[in-house]
C-alpha cells in the first residue's frame, strides 16, 4: 500500500524516531544506533516473553536490528516508528516460534522450567490449599506470571505484551499484528480473561502483587471505584 | 490512546471491561460502565480480578540487554553493509583506484560503503583500531617497504619531489599522521570523528586491508615496528614513505604485486635503484599524454580535414567497402586512416596533423621508432575525440545503470586514469556511435602490421611490460588494456580470453546481468550520425 506524502510528513512532524529512522535511511549510521539504544532492551523483553528463551531473543533483537538495516532504503513513515519495528518484531518471532515448533523445542515458560520445574497447579497448591496464609515470594510469583504468559495463544501474548509493557492502544497493537481495533478489542478480552483465570488461585489467597497483598490491592481498588 | 469508535451494545461484560481499563471506550460508554460499577457488586469485583490479573504481570522479569550487545549488534549490521561494500568494490586494490572506484560507484554503492565506514569508525567502537590507526593509515606504503634504511636511501636516490604528484597532499597527510599518530587514543578519536565521509571511506578501507593482510598476525606485527621505526626516525623520512605511498597509489594492484615480489631477495640498494628506474620509465611514460590544448588543436584540424575531402575520401574508398555508407564522416575517417599509413597519400595529411602538436608532443612523436609514429598520432587523435567527452554525472549514471557487477569489478581493478579512459570507451559504444577502439584496432590490422612488431623496449616491470614478457594488454598502441578491439570487457581473472579469431559475436564475456556494450551489426546503419559528426 503506497503512503501519501501528507501521512508520512505527519508522522515525520510526530515521531522523533521517524525522524531518526529517515536520517538512518540517509545512511546515517550514528542515527542507527541511537534509535538501537533506545529499542534494545524493549525488544528483547517482547522478544524474551514471545519465544521464552532468553538467548535466542537477544539473536532475534539482532535480527531485528539488521532487518531494519536492510529496510532502511525503502522505508517511508507511514506508521509510527515503534509500530513499524514492532511489526519486524513480530514476524520475527514468529518465524522463531514456526522454526522451534518444527524442532520440537517450545518452552513458553523459560524461567519456571529453567529452575526447578513447577507446574501452575503446583504453585496453586502450594499457595493455597497447604499454606493458606503463605504469600507468595516474588520468584514463586513471577513463575506463575510466566506460566500464565505461556498458556496463551501466539496472538494474544503478543497482545498482551504491546498492550501491557508498550502502552499500544489498540489502534496501534491492530497495526502491528494486521488486525482490525475491534478483533484486537475481542482478542485481549479473551487473552485477560485467561490470564485472571490462571492467575487466581493466587489473587484469592493473598498473593503479593508489587509487594502490596492481593486482597488489599483489590480493597484498595473497590475504594476507587466507589468514589 | 484511541478509542473504539462503535462499540458493541451487546459487548459482554468481560470485553467492555478491559476495554474500560484500557481507556479504549467511548466517554458514553466510559460513564455507563461507571454507573453500573456502582451498583453492581458482581460486576466490580469482575473488575478487580481483571486488573490484579493485569498488575500482577508486572513481576515479569524486564531483560536488559548486556554490556557487549549494541557492539556486537553494530558489528553484525558493519559486516551486512561491508558484504554489500565488497559486492561492489571487490578486488579492491590501491587508494587511488578505491578512491575513484568509490567516486563512480557512489550512484549504487557510495550510501552503503559510507554507511560500513560510519560503523566501523564509530567512536569507541574499536580500541585496537585506535592504536593501529598510524599504521592503517600507512599500512600500504609499509608493506612494500622493507627497513627504514630503504626509505633514507631512497630519499637520496629519488627525491620525494620524483615521487609525488600532489606535494599538497603529501604534506597535508603529514600533518594528518601527527593526531592519527598522537599519544592519547581520545585524539586518535577525535581526528576519525573529524574525517569527512570521503575520508572515512577510504580509512575503514585501509583498516580491513591491514587486518586481513596474511600472514597474520606477523605481517601486522611487522608494519606496526616499521611504523614506530619510521615515526621516531624523523619527518623526512615520514615524507619519504608518504610520496613513495602516493606514487605507490598511482600503480595497479597488479602491478604493485609484480613490485614486491621484484623487491624481494634484493639488497636495499638494488630495491631502490628499481624503483628509481620504474619511477624514471613512468615519466617518459607522461609525455606520451596528449595535453588538453594539443587535443582541442587536433580535433580542429581534423574535422576540417574530413570537411574539406570527405567527398574526395569516399571515391577512394575499397571496392565493396560499403560499410560508412550511412556515415560519412566515420567512412572518411577510415579512409584518412588508411591514406595516412600509405607511402605515397600521407605527408601532407601527416604535416598538417603535426603542426598542430605542441613542441614537446612533437619531440617524443619523433623519439619513437618512425613504425610507431603513425599509431601515436592516432592513438592522440582517438584521445582528442574522446577529449570531447561526456561529463563526469551522466558517466556516473552510466556506471551504476548500464554496467553489470562484472564490467563494475573490472573496471574498478585499473588505475584511476585508465578506468575513466575505458569507463568513457564504453559509454561511446554503448551509445553506438563513439566506435573508436574499432577505428584504431581496423587502422592497425589492416595496416603495418604493428600489432605483430616486435617491442623496442622491456623493462621487467612497468607499463610497457618487462623483460621479454609480450604484454598485448600494455602494448602502447594496442588495443586498450582490456579491451579488445570492440571495446568488449573481457572475462575476468581466470575466465576465457577471447581469441583473435573469434568472431565478433563470439567475443563475449561471461554471462552478466546487466546490458554489454556491442557494436551495432554491419548492416545497420550506424545511430547517432549527429552526434558523431558533432564530436568529429
Amino acid at each position: 500500500m503506497s503512503i501519501s506524502e501528507s501521512t508520512a510528513e505527519r508522522y515525520t512532524l510526530a515521531d522523533p524516531d521517524v525522524r531518526l529512522m529517515l536520517q538512518v535511511r540517509d545512511n546515517d549510521a550514528h542515527a542507527f544506533e541511537e534509535l538501537m539504544l533506545r529499542y534494545q532492551n524493549r525488544l528483547l523483553s517482547l522478544l524474551a516473553h514471545l519465544v521464552g528463551q532468553r538467548d535466542l531473543a537477544e539473536d532475534l533483537t539482532q535480527e531485528v536490528f539488521l532487518r531494519v538495516y536492510r529496510a532502511r532504503n525503502s522505508y517511508v513513515p507511514g506508521a509510527k516508528f515503534s509500530t513499524w519495528l514492532f511489526t519486524i518484531a513480530g514476524n520475527v518471532a514468529s518465524n522463531a516460534l514456526r522454526t522451534k515448533a518444527r524442532r520440537r523445542e517450545v518452552h513458553l515458560a523459560p524461567h519456571a522450567s529453567e529452575s526447578a520445574p513447577q507446574s501452575l497447579e503446583a504453585i496453586a497448591l502450594a499457595a493455597s490449599g497447604l499454606m493458606p496464609t503463605r504469600q507468595l515470594d516474588k520468584a514463586e510469583m513471577c513463575a506463575a506470571v510466566q506460566q500464565a504468559i505461556g498458556s496463551l495463544n501466539d496472538r494474544q501474548r503478543m497482545a498482551v505484551l504491546l498492550a501491557k509493557f508498550e502502552h499500544f492502544s489498540y489502534a496501534d497493537i491492530a497495526e502491528v499484528m494486521g488486525m482490525s481495533p475491534q478483533a484486537i478489542k475481542s482478542l485481549l478480552s479473551r487473552a485477560r480473561c485467561n490470564l485472571r483465570e490462571a492467575l487466581q488461585p493466587y489473587l484469592d489467597r493473598g498473593a503479593m502483587i508489587n509487594g502490596v497483598p492481593a486482597e488489599s490491592a483489590a480493597e484498595q481498588d473497590s475504594i476507587k471505584s466507589n468514589e | 490512546m484511541s478509542s473504539i469508535a462503535n462499540p458493541q451494545p451487546e459487548m459482554p461484560a468481560a470485553e467492555e471491561l478491559v476495554a474500560y481499563l484500557d481507556g479504549e471506550l467511548p466517554p458514553d460508554d466510559c460513564r455507563r460502565v461507571e454507573q453500573r460499577l456502582a451498583a453492581d457488586s458482581d460486576y466490580r469485583q469482575q473488575l478487580r480480578d481483571l486488573d490484579q490479573a493485569w498488575e500482577a504481570l508486572d513481576v515479569l522479569p524486564t531483560p536488559k540487554t548486556g554490556d557487549d550487545f549494541a557492539r556486537t549488534t553494530m558489528e553484525l549490521v558493519t559486516v551486512a553493509a561491508q558484504a554489500d561494500v565488497t559486492a561492489v568494490t571487490a578486488n579492491a586494490a590501491n587508494a587511488r583506484r578505491r578512491r575513484m572506484g568509490w567516486y563512480a560507484a557512489a550512484a549504487i554503492a557510495g550510501a552503503l560503503i559510507g554507511f560500513a565506514a560510519v560503523l566501523v569508525l564509530l567512536p569507541n567502537r574499536n580500541q585496537a583500531l585506535l592504536r593501529d590507526l598510524p599504521v592503517i593509515r600507512q599500512a600500504d606504503a609499509l608493506r612494500l617497504v622493507e627497513n627504514v634504511e630503504f626509505l633514507q636511501r631512497l630519499a637520496v636516490e629519488v627525491p620525494p619531489e620524483r615521487l609525488m604528484n600532489d606535494e599538497a597532499a603529501v604534506d597535508n597527510e603529514l600533518a594528518q599522521l601527527e593526531k592519527a599518530g598522537a599519544e592519547s587514543l581520545e585524539t586518535r578519536r577525535q581526528w576519525v570523528e573529524e574525517l569527512s565521509p570521503d575520508d572515512k571511506v577510504i580509512l575503514a578501507a585501509q583498516a580491513k586491508r591491514f587486518y586481513d593482510l596474511k600472514p597474520s598476525p606477523d605481517e601486522q606485527d611487522r608494519l606496526r615496528a616499521l611504523e614506530r621505526d619510521v615515526s621516531s626516525a624523523g619527518p623526512d623520512v615520514q615524507r619519504t614513505l608518504l610520496a613513495y605511498g602516493q606514487w605507490l597509489a598511482g600503480l595497479t594492484a597488479g602491478k604493485q604485486d609484480e613490485l614486491r615480489q621484484e623487491l624481494q631477495d634484493r639488497s636495499v640498494a638494488e630495491q631502490v635503484r628499481f624503483v628509481q628506474e620504474l619511477v624514471e620509465q613512468e615519466r617518459r611514460q607522461m609525455t606520451r599524454r596528449l595535453t588538453p590544448e594539443d587535443a582541442e588543436r587536433l580535433r580542429n584540424v581534423l574535422r576540417l580535414i574530413v570537411s574539406e575531402r570527405q567527398a574526395e575520401l569516399l571515391r577512394n574508398r575499397r571496392r565493396g567497402d560499403d560499410r560508412w555508407r550511412r556515415d560519412e564522416p566515420r567512412g572518411a575517417l577510415m579512409i584518412l586512416a588508411r591514406e595516412l599509413k600509405s607511402r605515397d597519400g600521407n605527408n601532407q595529411i601527416w604535416k598538417r596533423l603535426v603542426s598542430q602538436l605542441s613542441p614537446e608532443a612533437s619531440a617524443h612523436l619523433e623519439s619513437l621508432p618512425a613504425w610507431r609514429r603513425p599509431g601515436q598520432l592516432w592513438k592522440w587523435i582517438g584521445e582528442s575525440l574522446q577529449a570531447k567527452k561526456v561529463n563526469a554525472e551522466e558517466l556516473e549514471r552510466f556506471f551504476a545503470e548500464k554496467l553489470d557487477n562484472e564490467q563494475r569489478e573490472w573496471l574498478l581493478s585499473l588505475q584511476a586514469d585508465e578506468m575513466q579512459a575505458q569507463l568513457e570507451r564504453l559509454y561511446y559504444v554503448e551509445l553506438g556511435y563513439g566506435d573508436a577502439a574499432k577505428w584504431w584496432s581496423e587502422l592497425r590490422e589492416r595496416g603495418d602490421g604493428m600489432r605483430d612488431r616486435p617491442r623496442q623496449d622491456g623493462r621487467r616491470f612497468g607499463p610497457d611490460g618487462p623483460d621479454g614478457r609480450h604484454r598485448p594488454d600494455r602494448s602502447p598502441d594496442g588495443p586498450p588494456p582490456g579491451f579488445n578491439d570492440r571495446g568488449r570487457i573481457p572475462p575476468g581473472p581466470g575466465g576465457p580470453r577471447p581469441q583473435d579469431d573469434q568472431s565478433p559475436a563470439d567475443r563475449r564475456p561471461p554471462g552478466g546481468p546487466g546490458p554489454r556494450p556491442q557494436a551495432p551489426p554491419p548492416d545497420e546503419p550506424p545511430p547517432r550520425d549527429e552526434e558523431l559528426r558533432e564530436t568529429i
